[in-house]
């Protein structure tokens, strides 16, 4: 079971990785921001919380979706 | 930051304090980022850093982020 969360949480952290750097290359942005705006969205809180297994999701849709449905992190 | 060798140190630290605080990564990344210890300490000194153990991170950040005045 142990192996179980420390895998989890590998799987997150790639995921988070892949999510940011895609991220900062579809919006042209610094790997720094994206890292900003990825943190301070809903779908960083649902991966964290494993919200309707959000986290299986591929990283380029779950960028694609943070761009449509939270476009008000890009502001400034 | 520039290079994701960074992003991935990064994130390894918001996980790895996550789990010693029993707090989410994005509690942790809110932390580090309003106390500048992400820009200011982790980022820059990625050379330094990635080459010690995450006992050794964990305990140095956490009594960094203690001497900003963050109850931990």
């Amino acid at each position: 079971m142990t192996n179980k969360i420390a895998l989890d949480s590998i799987y997150k952290q790639n995921l988070e990785q892949d999510i940011i750097s895609f991220l900062a290359k579809k919006k042209n942005i610094d790997i720094r921001k994206a890292m900003d705006v990825y943190y301070n969205s809903k779908l960083s809180k649902q991966i964290s919380n494993n919200e309707c297994g959000i986290e299986n999701l591929d990283a380029k849709y779950l960028v694609e979706d943070l761009m449509e449905n939270e476009s008000e992190l890009f502001i400034n | 930051m520039s290079e994701k060798k960074e992003l991935q140190f990064s994130i390894f630290i918001l996980y790895s304090l996550a789990d010693a605080w029993n707090m989410t990564p994005v509690s942790v990344y809110k932390i580090l980022n309003t106390t500048g210890i992400l820009d200011d300490y982790v980022i820059p000194c990625y050379d330094t850093l990635h080459t010690l153990g995450k006992e050794y991170l964990v305990e140095d950040i956490t009594e960094f982020v203690r001497e900003k005045g963050v109850r931990i």
